[in-house]
């Protein structure tokens, strides 16, 4: 980018053209790839389900009122998008607004790319930037035909959006103190960066029925990893074998929230690093292959484990890892583990006591942590509700770069941290940060309150997660002088519906939207939550109490954290004080509040003066679309011919021609894996595999009327050399090549005849 | 596969003008929610309006954002001047004179819409004395001097037409800023519509 902002000449390029040389080949490919199957659909030549799913493991999500439907508080006025009937899914227009999910694994920046991302935000979006739950950025209100620009730009800082979304291996995650903590086995960083790097697109990772959640923690008992609520959660702990520390991970397997929580169960006390990878990738193929595909509430991993019993999975999964062809990416960055060490700007340094601003003492006991490495800490700041605009991340990498260099990490509580800060340097970082309106105290308090989009922009929200968390955030600033400490350090979680991507099972005080119906009005409300614990790595979830309108939630904080300050017994934390009073008690301490009053204010939301309606939720996206693997397969081979069309029509015979064996290809290996997942990549033994299995064995791939014709397509260009082709040659090709893949469907329908009939 | 969409300075898709508000501004922060939540209800712009987004926890952002398929619009507080910002994002066609004139009169109406509503009770003045341009597209108008030798001539066109007069047209922001433009009204005369230029449908 940074030619472009200091360039000197008018460019009339596209950015495709302009990035050519600044990409990683295979990015860049997929996002051409993509953007042609934006026109596919366009075309209507894909149909919108698989589109859909395809676009969600683009990170391109939909969002509230995409069916082109919104309550404004008196009806329901459909809204007039221009494209028409045109759809990017299931009751999804086209050109209704997206969010862009942006993958930030670890959530590891850079200065360049948080200049990067808050241009795109600038540009596409609403200038606003959304760290997540999941060290994700996300975008909002994003037209999809833009998204192959953003996703170019962030490609050429090393940025992906692949499997943001969808039934894939999403964000993985790490404790954003990893390397700096005090109490942690070891860094966590490089695992969690090899892990993500290797199931990105990785064979086995392909045909989910549902996401699948992957977390790192250095600590056992911090909750910066959050490791009981992942599909996969990877808890650092070392061995201390003939004088030799050995390093390796505790793995925990099948944990999430959801509607119905389950926390991780323990898979191995001992996985060494060597095995780290190969592990993870053997639970991922017994997930593939033993998960639920048809009902997607019960198709996360959580949900095999139980059908199994833990011991029973745990057979399945070693049963699996003999099965593995070795990889030499399971270990290969093991030999450059040090690559991974960070290099702070400045050297370390000493606070000094004559140096510090008005209010900097504040500030730095709830947002700075000393490191282990003397002379630097950690300096948390707190984006409100995880928000931060273009100009602010703009000047925060201007900072980064000032103080800390490449050691910026986004956190799983919607914050940011600069990491490796010299001590002498906070007073003049604080002043910096306040200069941006980004000094607020709080880090981990009562007030850095977490929250999920809900009915803000999500179509599933029932209730306003984010006009209650902006709600209790301004109250609970202006008491936070006056607040109790222990009250002061209570963590408050909110999610719009019972989907827990708020995450309120493991708060203090959890709250999840839900709404009730009274007196012939829909009013909004909030199911309490009490005694999740964060800490521990999430270690438990807590129970709803009842449910309470969402005006009376700011009542109901107020009211159990002053019952707490006063009643809690020396010592006591909030989950214990819970389970003494018990939540009968606790409930009948709100019963008060659970009655809506005959007030107007109670029927609309927090930061919404519509009269409150859930009559405009959409369909969900989250789960995405559970489409078969050979969809995808199939679909990416008439892409490949339309592409050897394309190249057909501007004269380019011999990539015309090779475009159209790799469709065959393509189409060839969907359908092999079908009958024997584990065929390689290589096209000779697709070919071979696809021979022997689909034309020999069986004559699965033979046309009732046609014979085996269309098998010889293939066959006869494989190992042909694409030059000094003919135009009129190329065109037959093409044309063989298209005939090839409606044999594939055929084929693949035959194939599935049994269970169609079903 | 797809021929790429060049990008061309005399062609923008994304282009923004804000015109801030005369200080103090007595308005509560929900009345302007209230406002662009009036504006769909009662469809007081004609063109498609999504919905309203409220970023007031955050400082000097959008505020409030009135989101459209064209269009949004927010009470704007980037850089600490709160204002009636336009930003233009796609559907601009035909000349740059064009597109910037479509952006202003998009702003101008709603600017006169905003200092008439009765949710606002009268509590906003807009300072018509000065606006701010920006085009939000880096590949085609980078923040430099060549753009602003491209575009310059045009927009002061334009902008003599809305201050009846030739206005001073400073380039703002640093490089890594989309392309931006102070526009003041020379003598301290004021942007106004001209009637027949607003073409809004």
């Amino acid at each position: 980018m940074a030619f472009l902002s200091k360039g000197t000449a008018m460019t009339h390029k596209s950015w495709k053209e302009v990035l050519e040389n600044a990409t990683d080949p295979a990015l860049a490919s997929e996002i051409d790839a993509f953007e042609t199957e934006l026109l596919l659909r366009k075309q209507g030549r894909i149909e919108e389900k698989l589109f859909a799913e395809v676009r969600l493991r683009r990170g391109a999500y939909g969002q509230r009122y995409d069916n082109g439907k919104r309550f404004d508080g008196y009806k329901t006025q459909d809204i007039a998008f221009p494209s028409g009937g045109i759809t990017k899914g299931p009751s999804t227009l086209w050109d209704a607004p997206g969010m862009q999910r942006i993958k930030i694994p670890f959530g590891g920046l850079f200065p360049d790319q948080m200049d990067v991302l808050a241009d795109l935000a600038e540009e596409y979006s609403d200038g606003i930037l959304h760290v997540t739950t999941r060290q994700d950025i996300q975008l909002h209100y994003v037209h999809i035909d833009d998204t192959p620009d953003l996703m170019r730009r962030l490609a050429a800082i090393g940025i992906t959006t692949r499997e943001a979304c969808g039934n894939s291996v999403r964000n993985v995650t790490a404790c954003p103190y990893s390397g700096v903590c005090k109490t942690e086995s070891f860094d966590v960083t490089p695992y969690a960066k090899a892990l993500a790097y290797f199931l990105l697109g990785h064979p086995d990772t392909q045909d989910f029925g549902r996401k699948f959640k992957i977390a790192f923690s250095g600590c056992r008992d911090e909750a910066c990893g959050l490791t009981a609520m992942h599909d996969i959660g990877a808890l650092a702990v070392t061995r201390e074998v003939d004088g030799k520390v050995l390093r390796g991970f505790e793995l925990y397997v099948g944990g999430g929230l959801g509607a119905v929580p389950y926390q991780a169960k323990l898979l191995s006390d001992w996985v060494p690093e060597t095995e780290l990878l190969p592990i993870s990738q053997a639970v991922c193929r017994v997930f593939a292959r033993l998960g639920e595909k048809k009902n997607r509430a019960r198709a996360r991993l959580k949900f095999v484990i139980q059908k199994l019993g833990i011991e029973e999975f745990k057979k399945v999964v070693a049963e699996e890892r003999t099965k593995l062809p070795v990889d030499s990416r399971w270990t290969s960055f093991l030999a450059d583990l040090s690559a991974a060490e960070e290099t702070p700007r400045r050297d370390p340094s000493l606070l000094t006591i004559s140096r510090r601003p008005g209010e900097f003492d504040i500030w730095k006991k709830t947002n700075v942590r000393p490191q282990r490495q003397a002379g630097y800490s950690v300096a948390t700041i707190t984006l409100p509700l995880g928000d931060l605009t273009s100009s602010q991340m703009r000047a925060l990498a201007d900072l980064a770069r000032k103080y800390v260099g490449d050691n910026v990490r986004a956190t799983v509580e919607q914050n940011i941290v600069f990491r490796w800060v010299p001590d002498a340097d906070l007073p003049d970082l604080y002043k910096d940060l306040k200069a941006l309106h980004l000094a607020d105290p709080g880090a981990g308090t009562i007030v850095d309150i977490t929250a999920c989009p809900g009915t803000d922009t999500c179509k599933l929200g029932i209730s306003s997660s984010r006009g209650l968390a902006a709600e209790l955030r301004r109250d609970l600033a202006a008491k936070s002088a006056h607040l109790d400490e222990h009250v002061g350090n209570l963590h408050i979680k909110i999610s719009g519906c019972f989907n827990a991507c708020g995450q309120h099972h493991i708060a203090d005080m959890g709250f999840w939207g839900v709404q009730r119906k009274v007196g012939g009005r829909t009013v909004p409300h909030f199911q309490v939550v009490l005694g999740g614990k964060f800490e521990q790595n999430a270690g438990s979830n807590g129970l709803a109490i009842g449910a309470v309108p969402s005006k009376n939630i700011p009542a109901v904080v107020s009211r159990l954290s002053t019952h707490y300050a006063e009643n809690r017994t020396k010592g006591e934390r909030f989950q214990d004080y819970i389970d003494r009073t018990g939540k009968a008690k606790l409930r009948a301490l709100l019963d008060d509040l659970i009655t809506v009053p005959d007030n107007p204010n109670y029927y609309s939301d927090w930061g919404d003066p519509r009269v409150y309606s859930i009559g405009d939720l959409g369909m969900g996206e989250c789960a995405g679309e559970v489409v078969p693997l050979a969809h995808f397969g199939l679909a990416s081979a008439e892409r490949q011919v339309f592409e050897g069309q394309l190249l057909l029509d501007q004269g380019q015979a011999n990539k015309a021609a090779e475009k159209a064996y790799q469709a065959m290809l393509v189409a060839a290996e969907a359908l092999t894996r079908q009958v024997f997942y584990d065929v390689g990549n290589s096209p000779d033994e697709i070919v071979r595999e696809f021979k022997k299995r689909l034309c020999e064995e069986t004559t699965l791939f033979h046309d009732p009327f046609a014979g085996d014709r269309f098998s010889h397509y293939l066959f006869k260009v494989h190992g042909s050399a694409f030059t000094n082709m003919e135009l009129d040659a190329a065109h037959r090709r093409i044309e063989e090549a298209t005939l090839f893949i409606e044999a594939a469907h055929a084929c693949y329908a035959r194939m599935n005849l049994p269970a169609a009939a079903e | 596969m797809i021929e790429p969409t060049h990008a061309s300075i005399m062609e923008p898709q994304r282009i923004s003008v804000k015109f801030a508000f005369v200080p103090p501004v007595n308005v509560p922060h929900a009345s302007f929610i209230l406002f662009f939540h009036r504006v769909i209800q009662d469809k007081l712009l004609p063109e498609t309006l999504i919905d309203v987004a409220d970023y007031s926890h955050v400082h000097n952002g959008p505020s409030v954002l009135l989101i459209g398929h064209e269009a949004h619009y927010s009470i704007d507080a980037t850089n600490g001047q709160i204002g009636l910002k336009c930003a233009v994002k796609r559907g601009l066609t035909g000349s740059l004179d064009e597109r910037i004139r479509r952006t202003f009169d998009k702003t101008l109406h709603l600017a006169n819409l905003l200092t008439k509503h009765e949710s606002l009770a009268g509590g906003i003045q807009v300072n018509t004395k000065s606006a701010w341009f920006s085009i939000e597209d880096r590949l085609a108008a980078p923040n430099t001097d060549l753009t602003f030798s491209h575009v310059a001539p045009v927009l002061a066109s334009v902008a003599t037409r809305y201050w009846g007069s030739q206005p001073v047209l400073s380039r703002l922001g640093t490089a890594k800023e989309t392309f931006q433009v102070d526009i003041s009204g020379a003598d301290g005369s004021e942007c106004r519509a001209p009637t027949r230029t607003l073409r809004l449908v």
